[in-house]
């Protein structure tokens, strides 16, 4: 039981860090809050349930596809229908609102409102210290992995990613030295959907999947952005384990209540450190 | 000499850029200082930093006496120092009458809590009227007694104006920051208002004024500050001001 | 000049119309359907018009399903727990939501803007997850069900829905005329004045902290619970997932789509057209519905940015994208990143 825990937890953790970093990354440089960003988390499954059991049969193949589309679906949203209200905060939340259940109502009609058994990545179990562990399970445990390593290269070593993070850190300084806004957000906008297509991808075979995954998958993210801080990449990895940690074991041992303890340090923290652990404080105070 | 606020080596950075630097400067009591310098010269920043919407990165404010640095903006405006702004200058939003917007302008001098609100007992009642007469007095003071149940926004700009101005005399403050009052306004009624300003210096105010225009401004005060890449670099009368050479050229190109 | 002064005439006698046409809504059909949408779009809208009026202080709260559950499963425990009258549970459920609001509020209200929204939607789950996880006997759990009709002597609760219809649009009544003469006192004036349009103006003036925000929470939640209080004695079922996110969302869309500037006509106009709308749709295709609220909103957004209640201003409301001026240019030619940054 404890080792399954782990695994779960690792698992989840990883799965958190992948989501919750694809909120922070929009969040950061194109300054809005992503309502929308579970939906991507459940279309993704949805889209892969659908190629595998009509046209792919090959669950990699269907998943990249996936995975690809919807970061296609996600820079062309951004293009269309956030751009143009580029500083109207009210506006774009009510786009991505919006968004959230255009894109939740147009699953269930395409697709209907039942639970989905999708195919597995990797048939059979492995044997990890005793305990029985499906392989699918450790493909999403190594393919995180091998994703948020990408994604610190990105950040770290592309000249596109330290553009993103020198937006993050001071908007009126990237600006002046020509950092070009409208690519660099349509190129976060597709890492940040494909971050949560990926998370929905790799999840799919471990549970089902139907129209309505999308909205916890939210609410963690928020969690962990919350916790680790808005703006800090290190600050979400280590709050997405913790909060991966406090979810696999308690929904072993405590069941659903688990998700109040999440919350209730969602609460904590925005009561007692905003800017979450390791996150930016905001200059101005107007 | 009382003096009424000053700052000491005060600083202020944003990032790579220096706003404000080490900047020393004070006002006196019942005087009106005009403030001024090109864009981009620290103006707005200075406010900012005084009346506590920005923290200073070093230096000191200190405010008859006490230490203000990095107070905010509820603990500034508790203290007597009150500003206006350029941008929102009246509650205007939902259709406000002049006298409505005095009347909220007002709050900072209520002493009634929650439940009085509330349940709307006596006391609050009482203070409502009390209240409304010093709101008509100031109105009076500026010269918009007859105007006070007009729909403030759809005023004329010159009279909205003076409503901010009445607005901050609400609070009865003892410093009062005015952020360039006459902006857009034409050379008329810029000096009607700016008459009506500095004859609060009679009524014991004393004003800190931003003024973009040069000329408006040395009509007015008594003395200025000139600033210009954050740094202080000409103080004192108009008439010694406009001769500093200093002064001249970081206005060239602009006014001359 | 009379465009100064304030209309009121003509306000009145619209008012006055719309009062007589709902009271004389079961008249024209007693279908079962048709008032079923009547009556939940009369709950949305008290609901909604909470929200404004936290909205109203200034900050937008994500929780309204939180305390929507408060009202529906306090009040339940007073009829279905403690098998008393509903005449007293449906204030009770009110009156619960606004304690809650009232201990929390101190708290919840040192956040501003987006923290706030963020704090709200936490505690909202929080509550969620409370009520289900509380024990039966205090009057939570899973599925609540058996949940009595009202009774009132002489009134048929039961055999038909009538007599609820004019329930909800007494409570209804009520939370407008509250919100109105809020609105028309000092204390609305001061509400508004706390919030984000002009607050910094207000803050420099030395209007803050938490006592105008406070009781816009309160009260706004008060009506919250009533309504919550009326969706239990009408659904007489509750299930959790009732009151989670996804309700909270719909409450803020409702607003916009009727305009979220308009204290009492926006959120009136919004629930009706979103539920009416909803319940229609989702009976002939689910999750129709929700794709059309979608929709309506990000259209809502780029034509009517003022939502449907802005209409009263004629068709100039309505305003052509492609020929609003941008707020902001960006363009996408030329590099990512310039020659200008470091390597």
């Amino acid at each position: 039981m404890v080792i399954q825990s782990i695994v779960n937890s690792i698992m989840l953790g990883l799965s958190y860090v992948l989501l919750a970093s694809g909120l922070s990354l929009v969040f950061g440089v194109v300054q809005i809050l992503n309502f929308s960003h579970g939906q991507m988390y459940m279309l993704s499954a949805m889209f892969l349930w659908f190629l595998t059991v009509g046209f792919v049969p090959n669950y990699f193949l269907a998943a990249t596809i996936s995975v690809i589309v919807i970061a296609i679906l996600g820079m062309i949203y951004e293009k269309g229908l956030l751009r143009p209200f580029a500083d109207i905060f009210l506006a774009q939340l009510g786009v991505v609102i919006g968004l959230q259940f255009l894109l939740e109502g147009f699953a269930e009609v395409a697709w209907g409102p039942a639970d989905r058994k999708v195919i597995t990545s990797v048939p059979g179990n492995v044997r990890i210290a005793g305990a029985v562990i499906s392989w699918e399970k450790v493909v999403v445990i190594v393919a995180s992995i091998i994703v948020i390593f990408s994604l610190y290269y990105w950040i770290q070593r592309t000249k596109s990613g330290r553009a993103a993070r020198a937006t993050v850190q001071d908007r009126t300084m990237t600006d002046l030295v020509g950092v070009n806004r409208g690519r660099l957000w349509s190129l976060v906008m597709g890492i940040g959907c494909a971050l949560a297509a990926i998370a929905g991808v790799l999840l799919a075979p471990v549970y089902l999947v139907n129209p309505f995954m999308g909205g916890m998958p939210l609410l963690k993210s928020l969690i962990v952005l919350m916790l680790g801080g808005l703006g800090s990449i290190l600050g979400t990895a280590i709050a997405g384990i913790m909060l991966g940690f406090i979810d696999g074991f308690g929904y072993a041992y405590l069941g659903g209540v688990t998700d109040l303890i999440g919350f209730g340090l969602m609460f904590l923290i925005l009561l007692i450190r905003p800017r979450g652990f390791l996150g930016v404080p905001l200059e101005i105070r107007l | 000499m009382a003096i009424l606020l000053e700052t000491k080596k005060l600083t202020k950075r944003f990032g790579g850029l220096l706003a404000i630097d080490k900047l020393e400067f004070h006002i006196q009591r019942g005087e009106v200082l005009g403030l001024i310098g090109p864009n981009g010269s620290g103006k707005s920043t200075l406010f900012n930093l005084i009346s506590g919407f920005l923290r200073p990165t070093s230096g000191r404010i200190l405010f008859d006496g006490k230490e203000i640095t990095g107070l905010s903006p509820e603990r500034t405006s508790g203290l007597g120092i009150v500003r206006s702004w350029q941008a929102t200058t009246i509650f205007g939003h939902f259709e406000r009458t002049v006298l409505e917007n005095i009347m909220v302008a007002s709050h900072l001098r209520e002493r009634t809590g929650f439940w009085e609100a509330l349940l709307s007992t006596p006391g609050y009642r009482r203070e409502g009227e009390e209240l409304e007469k010093e709101a008509l007095r100031l109105l009076d003071l500026m010269g918009l007694l007859e105007h006070k149940d007009r729909i403030a926004m759809n005023m004329p700009v010159a009279l909205q104006r003076r409503l901010a101005v009445a607005n901050c005399l609400a609070t009865h403050p003892k410093l009062v920051m005015l952020d360039e009052p006459v902006a857009g306004m034409s050379m008329e009624e810029s000096r009607d208002l700016l008459q009506r300003v500095s004859e609060l210096r009679n009524q014991g105010y004393t004003l800190l004024i931003v003024e973009h225009n040069v000329r408006v401004a040395m009509d007015v005060c008594d003395r200025m500050v000139v600033l210009n890449y954050g740094r202080k670099i000409a103080e004192g009368p108009p008439t010694e001001v406009r001769q500093n050479k200093e002064v001249i050229a970081a206005y060239l190109g602009e006014e001359g | 000049m009379k465009s100064d002064y304030k209309r009121s005439r003509v306000k009145t006698i619209i008012v006055a119309g719309a009062i007589l046409t709902a009271l004389s809504m079961p008249a024209i059909s007693q279908n079962s359907f048709f008032l079923n949408m009547l009556i939940m779009s009369g709950l949305w809208s008290i609901l909604v018009l909470a929200w404004s009026l936290i909205w109203k202080t200034g900050e937008f709260s994500l929780g309204m399903a939180g305390f929507w559950a408060i009202g529906a499963y306090s009040s339940t425990y007073i009829t279905n727990g403690l098998h008393l009258s509903f005449w007293l549970a449906l204030p009770f459920g009110g009156v619960m939501a606004s304690i809650v609001s009232l201990i929390f509020g101190p708290i919840i209200l040192r956040t501003r803007t987006l923290y706030f929204a963020g704090i709200t939607l936490a505690f909202s789950e929080m509550v969620r997850l409370s009520i289900q996880y509380m024990p039966k006997e205090l009057g939570g759990g899973f599925d609540l069900t058996g949940i009595p009709h009202p009774y009132f002597p002489g009134i048929d609760f039961v055999g038909s829905r009538v007599p609820y219809y004019y329930l909800v649009l007494a409570v209804l009544l009520i939370t407008v005329l509250v919100m109105w003469r809020i609105d028309q006192s000092r204390v609305g004036r001061l509400m508004e004045a706390v919030g984000i349009h002009v607050e910094p103006l207000a803050r420099s003036l030395g209007i803050g902290g938490l006592k105008y925000k406070l009781m816009g929470f309160v009260i706004a939640n008060f009506f919250a619970g009533l309504s919550g209080a009326l969706l239990a004695h009408y659904w007489l079922v509750l299930y959790p997932d009732s009151f989670t996110m996804h309700q909270s969302l719909l409450v803020q869309v409702m607003a916009m789509v009727g305009g979220a500037n308009y204290l009492i006509l926006g959120p009136i106009i919004g629930a009706f057209v979103m539920t009416i709308s909803g319940i229609l749709l989702q009976t002939f295709l689910p999750g129709l519905d929700l794709l059309f609220w979608g929709v309506l909103v990000v259209l809502a957004i780029f034509f009517l940015p003022h939502g449907l209640a802005s209409l009263e201003h004629g068709v100039s409301a309505i305003k052509l994208p492609w020929k609003r001026a941008k707020a902001v240019e960006i363009e996408d030619e030329g590099e990512l990143v310039g020659a200008g940054v470091k390597e």
